[in-house]
């Protein structure tokens, strides 16, 4: 038992769809173990975030040796500095790097000479509901009096755009802190709650790792809450219906929008876009929110059963509007 | 200290109803509660020594709280909860209906001592939780057997009292750092002012430790206790010098946040006394204000604590088992003299108490149907 549990909580996708099993004293005394573990070596890295001038504090969680720290966009939302406190009581100084504000995602540096305790990176995409995990923060800002307080939770289900949600329970503060599975990798970071205590959501941290680089870069973006309604959404600025399991139809691809600048015609039908599958219309929400308007993605088509690949600079909601409106 | 309100960052869902679901869907939340079952029930083989101490508290037909029982018809329970004006009594195991009287408090730990001489029970054996590990599982044990909640040691054993903490008495500004910190005024009356502390001085270190900051500062000083005497290094000008003042008591209290406060509110009841408690560990257990009193097992089935305090959405308080069992060594006090002395908050509930509490609940329901209808 004690090794399905191990296998359960690497979780291979597609293949698992049980929740990890708890059958003796002996299981829990394991998962027990695992937990105290976690607390141990992650207590140091999960660091308070204070803006010196608003004086609003989250929470965050270094992730490299050098000092890169994840965070919540909404917790570094309008700083450019923030004071990172840590568990010691120590203070130092962050500068905040880029936030995709669609994930709620957000990376600041660490100013000063490492080594900086940190915690590996995980995939928040092999979870399953019911595996378990730990998590972090500093709940009410930081405190002096105690170490961050640890609870111990399930994943209770999965979201879009990579969110989670568990029954560690959060409030004020722990916004930004890092949510651990059981080897201690951090694999969500913690968003927003819900008046239900087992509802405490987190940016899961695949949604990270796929505009690292930007977000390194100190590119901002995106909309919390998601952008529906944004203007500045980044839109191919066509008209799709689910056609058949191989892609969707493109139903109106109108002069002056960015799709048809790029050669795409109403009949086409659209298979990839972004290196996404786009089979599942369902995926549609997820597709440009590691994106900005006037960035390029390929779009793969089949017209007259033969594939192209077409390169399209992204648009901005808010203006193809007018190009459907005309 | 300059006292400066920090607004923490969460976002409710109300605020960001889009970013992901405020409702598990109905597949997700059968698999995990099946799990649940699993695990409390697995939990049974830890909690069978303990059911045997704990009895349910009634008003009438309402449940107040639990009692543990601490030998010779008695029972250990949490003094606010119990302490009403009606007739209380429990029910043993063999649902025989016990009329329960006071027998004296312990106000500084809002316990009560009830007595019911025909109750037959097993005294509690409290276990040390001083040496148990953050991350330690810990169960709160109901009388027939079962967790009412299962949950981790959140925080190690610690003082909830500000006075407890260490007060200087200096303000600085926030967003100092760098190599010291600069005083901007004195607290007449404070430690600083006693021992010639002047504004403009810069605080370099403390107890030989350098300060960079004024989180630094303020996190060092209030992990000291009150009458700690530290050494702390001042610049003055040119001229570098050392002072070691006797730490008071802080006696500012926490600020508070509304919507920390509406976070607390729309997750479940909380106790009434649920501060300024001189020793208690802190749990994630998810607990409701009438399950004060329930004993805290680990998985060796060892009563490491009482619960005492529903504080709020991520927090149970419990009163360790070693500080317990020292606290009923000690003859408890006559309830008359507690409320003569008015020591701590009334142990009765008030109208205005419970307008608050009804006020509270209402909140409650308006942020569900808030919620409800962010979901629409």
């Amino acid at each position: 038992m004690k090794t399905l549990i191990t296998i359960l909580t690497m979780a291979l996708p597609g293949m698992l769809c049980a929740v990890p099993k708890v059958d003796s004293l002996g299981d829990l005394r394991q998962i027990e173990a695992q937990v105290k573990a976690v607390v141990e070596t992650r207590t140091d890295c999960t660091v308070s975030l204070v803006s010196p001038n608003l004086g609003a504090s989250g929470s965050g969680v270094i992730v490299s040796a050098d000092g890169l720290i994840l965070t919540a966009a909404h917790v570094v939302e309008g700083s450019r500095e923030m004071t990172v406190i840590f568990p010691n009581g120590s203070q130092a100084k962050a500068r905040v790097l880029g936030a995709n504000y669609n994930r709620d995602a957000a990376m600041a540096q660490l100013i000063g000479k490492g080594p900086w305790p940190f915690a590996e990176v995980g995939d928040s995409s092999a979870l399953e509901v019911g595996d378990f995990v730990v998590a972090m923060g500093h709940p009410k800002g930081y405190d002096p009096t105690r170490r961050p307080p640890v609870r111990f939770g399930r994943i209770m289900t999965k979201g879009e755009l990579e969110f989670v949600t568990t029954d560690c329970t959060l409030i004020g503060g722990d916004s930004g802190g890092p949510l651990f599975d059981l080897e201690g990798k951090v694999i969500g970071i913690h968003s927003h709650i819900a008046s239900d205590r087992q509802v405490n959501n987190h940016a899961g941290v695949t949604g990270f790792k796929s505009s690292w680089e930007k977000m390194l870069a100190g590119k901002t973006w995106g909309k919390l809450g998601g952008n529906d309604r944004d203007p500045n959404r980044p839109v191919l600025g066509l008209l799709l219906e689910p056609a058949n399991e191989e892609g969707m139809r493109v139903t109106e691809a109108r002069e002056g929008s960015p799709a048809y600048a790029a050669g795409i015609r109403t009949g086409d039908l659209v298979v990839e876009i972004a290196n996404l599958e786009i089979s599942n219309p369902d995926r549609l929400s997820d597709l440009f929110a590691d994106y900005q308007a006037g960035e390029k993605v390929p779009v793969i088509i089949f017209r007259d059963g033969k594939e192209e690949t077409k390169t399209v600079t992204l648009g901005r909601l808010g203006e193809i509007y007018k190009t459907y409106r005309r | 200290m300059k006292t400066i309100l920090f607004t923490t960052c969460l976002l409710t869902s109300a605020v960001s109803a889009q970013l992901s679901p405020t409702r598990i869907p109905v597949a997700d939340r059968e698999a995990t509660n099946e799990q649940a079952g699993e695990i409390f029930k697995t939990l049974r083989a830890v909690n069978f020594e303990a059911k045997d101490v704990v009895f349910p508290i009634f008003a009438g037909r309402q449940r107040l709280a639990y009692g543990i029982s601490i030998g010779e018809g008695r029972l250990l329970a949490k003094a606010s909860e119990v302490a009403v004006n009606a007739v209380i009594y429990t029910v043993d195991g063999d649902r025989k209906s016990l009329g329960l009287t006071i027998e004296g408090t312990y106000p500084e730990h809002d316990l009560v001592v009830l007595s019911a001489p025909d109750l037959k029970a097993p005294a509690a054996k409290w276990a040390d939780a001083s040496q148990l590990a953050e991350g330690t599982f810990l169960t709160a044990v109901r009388p027939d057997g079962e967790a009412q909640a299962m949950g981790v040691l959140s925080v190690q054993e610690r003082s909830l009292r500000t006075a407890d903490q260490g007060f200087l008495g200096i303000q600085m500004d926030p967003r100092a750092a760098g190599k010291g910190v600069r005083v901007e005024a004195v607290v007449p009356g404070s430690a600083a002012a006693e021992v010639g502390i002047l504004a403009g001085d810069l605080i370099t270190m403390i107890k030989g430790e350098e300060v960079k900051g004024f989180f630094e500062l303020s996190n060092r000083l209030r992990r000291l206790k009150s009458g700690e005497k530290p050494e702390i290094q001042l610049l003055r000008g040119e001229q570098e010098f050392s002072l070691t003042p006797t730490l008071q008591g802080r006696e500012i209290g926490e600020q508070r946040s509304g919507r920390l406060d509406l976070m607390d509110r729309m997750s479940g009841t909380r106790s009434r006394v649920r501060g300024d408690f001189a020793n208690v560990i802190q749990s994630d257990m998810e607990l409701e204000a009438t399950d004060s009193g329930l004993p805290v097992v680990d998985l060796a089935g060892q009563i490491v604590g009482m619960v005492i305090a529903r504080e709020g959405r991520i927090s149970t308080l419990i009163l360790p088992g070693d500080d317990l069992a020292g606290i009923i060594k000690e003859k408890p006090q006559p309830l008359l003299q507690r409320r003569q002395a008015q020591v701590g908050p009334s142990a009765v509930e008030t109208r205005r108490d419970r307008m608050q509490r009804e006020l509270d609940e209402m909140r409650r329901m308006m942020q569900q149907l808030q919620d409800e209808l962010n979901r629409e």
